[in-house]
């Protein structure tokens, strides 16, 4: 009885009943909106700088020239011992993010994919090897650590590397994650011929990483949307042939040029502890620096700021349509008067006038959240990645924070107003 | 029989405390047509309401036959109120926007009345109140007459006890009024009470008694 009456008043209020729906509709969306997008700024933000919170030591060779050494079977013997000393100690995280281009055969992509694009346009980007005319590309190589620390988060649809990834077989082929505007080039599966360092290898696309994808890397932040992003493997595979003992100690010596963040030393003990690897594998001597953190400093706060405007922006929304439902609610109890005293007259009670009125705020409620359900499902439903907290927070909250005050008034009203 | 034993009610806001009622004492039998009369602010309507179950006295007894009102609860005052009392009031309490057929329905609604039955009742009524040519017409474009007819209808469908009526004639012209209150006087012949409040002493004077009350007290009987 108590929802026909309702159902009943909404039926005989066609306009005001429509225009709240509306309202609340119209309030529920923007309310998803800007709930999700700092629900979603906030994830991105979280994900890109929680791995960037400490200073990190970039090491560097300072070998010249580089050409012997590398061919050098013996040098790159130790230096793959030596870096497996560094890549192992548990003492500091060892990261590798190296920027070398990377070229591409029969590449698919037009020239915003090419190395240096972004600095004033690409420059002797093609090859020929073996009659095929190879493109070079933007690359950046992980190792498990960093691609862990840095990059598993922002893969879409989490298909990423797995720590077997990162050792080498003899198939040569190796996996790689696109960039987000790769996305249409390249697809899932496809086989990519790579050449490096004079050896032929394949990448084989694994997935795409999400759109803004980026990582930290010498003080500033690296956007990955137009990389590829490579493995960084571990060989252990004997070299068959003078090209692939070249292509061995090339790939150790980029492997060497890492960064490590320390965590149980300081950096006296660090230098120790490189120098006694270096004596230990008769190894040419490291460089170590470091780089302003001021661009990431910088991002960082300006995000942070942008986010805490963004929940202030969606507290003052929050307020406002809680408020406006609630006044709404009071100013159309105090036109319904006449009417509820007509029920009361004929035999309803003053709880069953109440109920009514929690009923037919209900029943409008319910109208304005379905509508927005559906905006939002057409609409704006990817913009969210917890979805489920977020349509939550912004349908079910609203209802909660204001049939706490309607029911109070609407009692009260009922008792003096209309009972009297 | 309705019986009032030093009936008090005081109302309580947050700065003072007004007593309306200061123990009214006084019996009503069944098949009469009984006046309330005196001033305004006297406690007329205060006492009608007590009487009706929409307020609570806050001491002394009332009875309805056997019935100890005052001893119900909340819920069972609701339920009594629902089942015994039919009550007319000045400005009519109709909704405008509903017909004169929906705005009698409204009590036999909210009892679950089968639609046929309902159908068949309102009819009747509508017959002997002489309303039946303006079921279909909305409340909002009847007369002032012809919405306390309506009002009258909506409180006898549901066959009550006890009827009251608060300034049932008030805003009426005095040919309406002569009609209304020859209605009224039919009506109790089916052994009902018929309580109304009024300021009219021609009103009162179409009464079988007049209760005048002043200041909360029964002054005469």
């Amino acid at each position: 009885m108590i929802y026909d009456q309702a159902r009943r008043w909404i039926f005989r209020h066609k306009l005001i009943s429509l225009s709240t729906v509306v309202y609340i509709a119209t309030s529920l969306f923007c309310m998803h909106i800007l709930f999700g997008n700092v629900m979603s700024i906030k994830t991105r933000t979280d994900e890109v700088f929680s791995a960037s919170a400490g200073e990190e030591l970039y090491l560097y060779d300072n070998v010249e020239p580089l050409g012997p050494v590398i061919r050098n079977p013996e040098q790159v013997q130790a230096v793959k011992r030596y870096y497996a000393d560094l890549a192992t100690d548990d003492r500091f995280k060892f990261y590798e993010r190296i920027g070398q281009p990377i070229s591409v055969g029969g590449f698919k992509g037009t020239d915003i994919f090419c190395y240096g694009y972004e600095h004033g346009g690409a420059v002797n980007i093609y090859e020929m090897h073996n009659m095929q005319q190879y493109t070079t590309v933007k690359q950046l190589a992980l190792n498990f650590v960093a691609y862990q620390d840095f990059l598993a988060n922002q893969v879409a649809d989490a298909i990423g590397f797995t720590e077997e990834d990162f050792y080498l077989d003899e198939s040569y082929i190796l996996p790689v994650l696109l960039g987000a505007e790769y996305e249409g080039v390249y697809e899932v599966g496809d086989v990519i011929d790579c050449l490096y360092y004079g050896i032929t290898t394949k990448y084989k696309v694994r997935g795409f990483l999400r759109q803004g994808a980026c990582i930290p890397r010498k003080g500033q932040m690296v956007y990955l949307d137009r990389y590829m992003v490579t493995v960084s493997p571990t060989v252990t595979l004997e070299p068959q042939s003078e090209d692939e003992a070249y292509w061995q100690g090339a790939l150790y010596f980029h492997k060497l040029n890492g960064s490590v963040l320390l965590q149980d030393l300081t950096l006296p003990g660090f230098i120790n502890v490189l120098e006694a690897y270096r004596l230990k594998h008769g190894m040419f001597e490291l460089h170590i620096m470091t780089y302003p953190e001021t661009a990431i400093t910088s991002l960082r706060l300006l995000t942070y700021a942008s986010t805490d405007i963004l929940v202030l922006l969606a507290v003052l929304l929050f307020v406002f349509v809680a408020l406006v439902l609630v006044l709404g609610t009071i100013l159309n109890l105090s036109q319904d008067r006449k009417n509820m005293r007509a029920m009361l007259v004929s035999g309803l009670t003053t709880s069953d006038l109440r109920k009514i009125k929690i009923a037919e705020f209900k029943l409008l409620y319910s109208g304005g959240v379905i509508l927005a359900a559906i905006a939002i499902f057409f609409l704006a439903l990817p913009a969210t990645p917890s979805l489920a907290l977020v349509l939550a927070m912004t349908l079910l909250t609203p209802y909660m924070v204001t049939v706490i005050p309607i029911n109070i008034h609407a009692t009260r009203f009922i008792n003096n107003r209309v009972l009297r | 029989m309705i019986r009032l034993n030093n009936i008090c009610k005081t109302y309580e806001s947050k700065k003072v405390a007004k007593e309306v009622l200061k123990g009214v004492n006084c019996t009503i039998r069944r098949g009469e047509l009984v006046a309330i009369m005196g001033k305004s602010g006297a406690g007329k309507s205060t006492l009608l309401n007590i009487i009706g179950g929409l307020l609570e006295a806050t001491s002394g007894q009332y009875f309805l036959d056997d019935l100890d009102v005052t001893a119900m609860t909340r819920g069972t005052r609701d339920r009594f109120r629902e089942q015994q009392i039919g009550l007319i009031v000045q400005d009519y309490a109709l909704i405008g926007s509903l017909t004169a057929y929906d705005n009698i329905a409204m009590p036999l609604e909210f009892r679950n009345v089968p639609i046929n039955l309902a159908r068949k009742l309102i009819k009747e009524i509508a017959l002997e109140l002489e309303i039946a040519h303006l079921l279909s017409q909305k409340v909002h474009s009847l007369s002032g007459g012809e919405c306390q007819r309506v009002a009258i209808a909506r409180a006898l469908i549901k066959q009550p006890t006890v009827l009251l009526a608060d300034e049932p004639t008030g805003a009426l012209d005095e040919q309406t009024e002569q009609k209304i209150l020859e209605l009224l006087q039919r009506l109790k012949q089916d052994n009902r009470i018929i309580v109304l409040a009024t300021h009219s002493r021609d009103v009162a004077n179409c009464c079988d008694r007049v209760l005048r009350i002043s200041e909360g007290v029964l002054v005469s009987n």
